[in-house]
């Protein structure tokens, strides 16, 4: 199986494990944690880079996933170079079109499941229970790791764990 | 970016000289495997002339870290300019990364 993007990885995470429901987060938390996890997927692989003052296109053509590649048409149509700060904001006013094709492909890949319900049988509610909590548990166990460690993160590692300070996860 | 490549009593050296951005980056990479390939447990990048490093240069040397300590190795980063200390600051590096102020310094 393809490794998670830190997209899909973020979704997985703010969600609890039993009742599929998204755990408690101050709010714009996940909307900006999944922006920033986009903008990862395509730093890492080479269709973008930032720095403190500024996001640049390197290159963009497309990278073939569907999660990534309308955000990466996005940020290249767009012919200003702006700072990180405004394509978060960009991005994070998206946030249900990010969020819903990451929960797609966990579903897809096996690692959820979509649960219906109603309240008072009259309020439809969506859950996304875990199905193979393998995934989750490998990601925290090594994230606890390296948080309670001395040991050095390796690149993907860091980002994540910047990324659920961002979004106030890293508990 | 130029990258020159010595060795200090058995320690690699790497210099490097301009911007470490995204398009020079895969070029470091591409360097840090063959020392690695080489079988060399210890690394030390010369940043006197980095002028600029963004978020992929920071990859690489995070990387290089990480895999000279997983080999039981160490990897030191040498006399930082101001613009590269400022974001090895900003990015928490200077806490988990071995910053000296010379080469010298970073083979003994």
């Amino acid at each position: 199986m393809k490794p998670l993007t830190f997209t899909e990885e973020i979704v997985l995470l703010a969600l609890d494990d039993r009742t599929g429901a998204q755990l408690p987060l101050p709010v714009t938390a996940l909307a900006y944690g999944l922006a920033g996890a986009v903008l990862a997927d395509l730093a890492v692989a080479g269709k973008i880079d930032t720095d403190e003052k500024k996001l640049v296109v390197l290159d963009a053509t497309p990278t073939g996933d569907p999660l990534l590649d309308p955000w990466l048409a996005l940020i290249a149509e767009d012919k200003t170079v702006h700072p990180v700060a405004h394509w978060l904001s960009v991005l994070a006013d998206r946030q249900r079109e990010i969020e819903q094709p990451a929960l797609d492909r966990l579903i897809d890949r096996g690692i959820l499941k979509r649960q219906d319900k109603k309240i008072l049988w009259v309020i439809g509610m969506r859950r996304y229970p875990t199905v193979d909590g393998h995934e989750r548990t490998e990601v925290r166990t090594r994230l606890g790791q390296l948080i309670l460690g001395d040991d050095i993160p390796d690149p993907r590692d860091a980002i994540l764990i910047s990324l659920l300070r961002g979004c106030c996860r890293a508990r | 970016m130029q990258i020159s490549e010595s060795e200090v009593d058995g320690v690699a050296v790497l210099g490097l000289s301009g911007r470490l951005d995204g398009l020079a980056a895969p070029e470091l990479e591409k360097k840090l495997a063959e020392v690695v390939a080489a079988g060399k447990d210890r690394l030390v990048f010369d940043c006197s002339g980095v002028e600029y490093a963004s978020s992929a240069g920071l990859r690489v040397f995070l990387l290089a870290a990480k895999q000279l300590k997983t080999r039981g190795g160490r990897c030191g980063f040498a006399a930082l300019t101001a613009p590269l200390r400022e974001v090895f600051s900003v990015s928490g590096f200077l806490d988990i990364l071995e910053v000296h102020d010379t080469v010298a310094q970073a083979t003994t």
